[in-house]
């Protein structure tokens, strides 16, 4: 039985929202986990709660069983889509219940970067998370010939588990660039502190030779083409033009934090021009800044692997608990100085990672006929042509192109949109577009029947 | 087709999708059970032009179809229920 008064509401059930539950029921706060996922586990442990595969991390299982006898109530499919004073509004199958909480701990994770090459819109293109995401939560594998295309360590440990489970890809086709290398090795001493970290990522590529997946490396250039369909993949890699048969292209290109709803409660954000992202302004490691009693952890804030989000996830709960009264000052610098040094310590390796794996398939490398918005279908051309006209900010740009106005709430394009203003114009305005509630897309139906949007408290709806 | 499952397993539901019962499995998504089957589209954007599921976790919006009479549903964040009606949006 559910009730709709909690100390703390956690919105996410993957590494970070999971520990922070643990955490906070250990220090015996009331807690409620609301999910939009249908099972726990996020996406890196997607399915870890009735696993088809074997590939989790092995810390996994332990913080899964901890939050299932934690105590906490989890609300699996519940989009939380606005937040009234300690009230916090959510759709689940249609329709919009709320609950109220003390503190508000956002954990939800990151998403994939919207990989912007020609053909990105066409059926039968998906992201590498996509086919992690069916095998893992609906044990379904592709059965065409199929390709994985893009960058970072999820490509080869994808395309392994993938052959693993008998569904070998036709060839992996990494766009990083092998000049990225040398410059990159300086920062690569921070792997050190991170041995796991370095041993899996050889463990990869031995692995993905011994697998006998072909490999083509520093291609560039990337363009799907077809009708119906996804039916070839044509990309430049070593000096010539290669072209594939394809039923199936799968891409990736890192992630980026998936902040949308923390937006959309007016957490502010800064353009990390670097990583080519956006960050959430936090005050210390998990306070959201400017936004009373709201946590945040894991990859919501920064990409930092879903290890390190277990740990913020634990941060954020006591700093929680701690403001909240539930942990006075000395428990709160003891339980939290150990997590804080094993997190400094394992960032250093991350900068190796972040420079080695910077993006390759932005909007400013795409041409003109790459869509760059999937919803309101704005090409990069035209974004370009906007740019060049003088639309010399995010929301001058959004104004002129509708980017960001359809049903994903920019989610897949204002990330695209401000790196391709960064590229063309390196000291544009790159304030975030306001998003607005609710922070999900809901039915006019399902508004007026909650009685909640607005105010309204259902005398006068 | 372009997907199957990694089990041999029985189908355990069955679906109806654009009138037609389709074979699924309890615990898989809506939207993997229409992979599966080769249901080649989801949605048409304004301009007509045909779009798949993309992010699959629920990011996109590309899957959004009218389950049990609810518009706009994310098929890949919800699972199968036996005898679940899916249809693609009214105005295409």
């Amino acid at each position: 039985m559910t009730r709709d008064r909690y100390d703390i509401a956690i919105v996410g059930a993957g590494p970070a929202g999971m520990a922070a539950a643990v955490e906070a029921r250990r220090l015996g706060l009331s807690v409620a986990v609301l999910d939009d996922q249908p099972a726990a586990g996020g996406q890196i442990l997607r399915g870890i709660t009735r696993p088809m595969t074997g590939h989790y991390e092995k810390w996994g299982q332990p913080l899964a069983s901890a939050f299932q006898a934690s105590g906490a109530a989890h609300l699996p499919g519940a989009a939380v889509w606005a937040r009234e004073g300690s009230r916090l509004l959510y759709s689940m199958n249609g329709e919009t219940r709320s609950l109220v909480a003390g503190a508000l701990v956002l954990a939800t994770g990151s998403m994939e970067r919207p990989a912007v090459v020609a053909g990105n819109t066409l059926p039968s293109v998906v992201t590498v998370g996509a086919l992690q995401s069916l095998m893992k939560g609906s044990g379904c594998v592709p059965a065409g010939r199929f390709v994985l295309a893009g960058n970072g360590p999820l490509l080869l440990l994808c395309a392994i588990q993938f052959a693993e489970a008998g569904a070998r890809p036709a060839a992996i086709i990494q766009t990083t660039p092998s000049s990225r290398l040398l410059p990159a090795l300086p920062k690569a001493a921070g792997l050190l502190f991170d041995p796991a970290l370095l041993m899996k990522g050889l463990g990869l590529l031995v692995r993905t030779r011994s697998l006998g997946i072909p490999l083509h490396a520093g291609a560039r250039d990337i363009r799907i083409d077809g009708t119906a369909q996804a039916e070839t993949i044509r990309f430049r890699a070593r000096g010539r033009t290669m072209e594939m048969p394809v039923d199936l292209v799968a891409l990736h290109d890192g992630v980026v934090p998936n902040d949308n709803l923390a937006v959309s409660l007016g957490a502010k954000t800064t353009w990390n021009c670097e990583l080519s992202c956006y960050e959430l302004v936090m005050e210390g490691v998990t306070k959201v800044a400017g936004l009373d009693n709201v946590w945040a952890a894991g990859d919501s804030v920064a990409i930092h692997g879903g290890y390190q989000a277990m740990l913020a996830g634990r941060l954020a709960a006591l700093d929680a608990a701690h403001t909240l009264g539930f942990v006075d000052a000395q428990s709160h610098k003891t339980a939290t100085a150990p997590l804080l040094r094993q997190r400094r310590r394992l960032l250093a390796a991350r900068r190796f990672l972040d420079a080695y794996y910077a993006p390759t398939l932005l909007p400013e490398q795409a041409p003109d006929d790459a869509t760059l918005c999937r919803c309101e279908e704005v090409s990069v051309g035209t974004v370009r042509r906007k740019i060049a006209e003088g639309a010399a900010g995010t929301r001058a740009l959004k104004a002129a192109t509708r980017c960001g106005m359809g049903p994903c709430q920019g989610r897949q394009c204002t990330v695209s949109l401000a790196s391709l203003l960064a590229h063309e114009i390196p000291h544009a305005q790159f304030e975030r577009p306001s998003l607005r509630v609710p922070a999900r897309p809901i039915t006019v139906a399902e508004l007026a029947e909650s009685h909640l949007g607005m105010r309204h408290t259902g005398s006068d709806a | 087709m372009l997907f199957r499952r990694l089990d041999e397993k029985r189908a355990s539901a069955i679906i109806t999708f654009d009138g037609k019962p389709l074979a699924a499995f309890e615990g898989e998504s809506v939207a993997a059970c229409l992979l599966r089957h080769g249901v080649g589209f989801t949605r048409l954007t304004p301009s007509g032009a045909k779009r798949a599921p993309y992010c699959l976790m629920g990011a996109c919006f590309e899957c959004t179809m009218t389950v049990d009479g609810h518009t706009n549903v994310q098929i890949c964040l919800t699972r199968i229920r036996d005898g679940m009606v899916v249809e693609r949006s009214s105005d295409i």
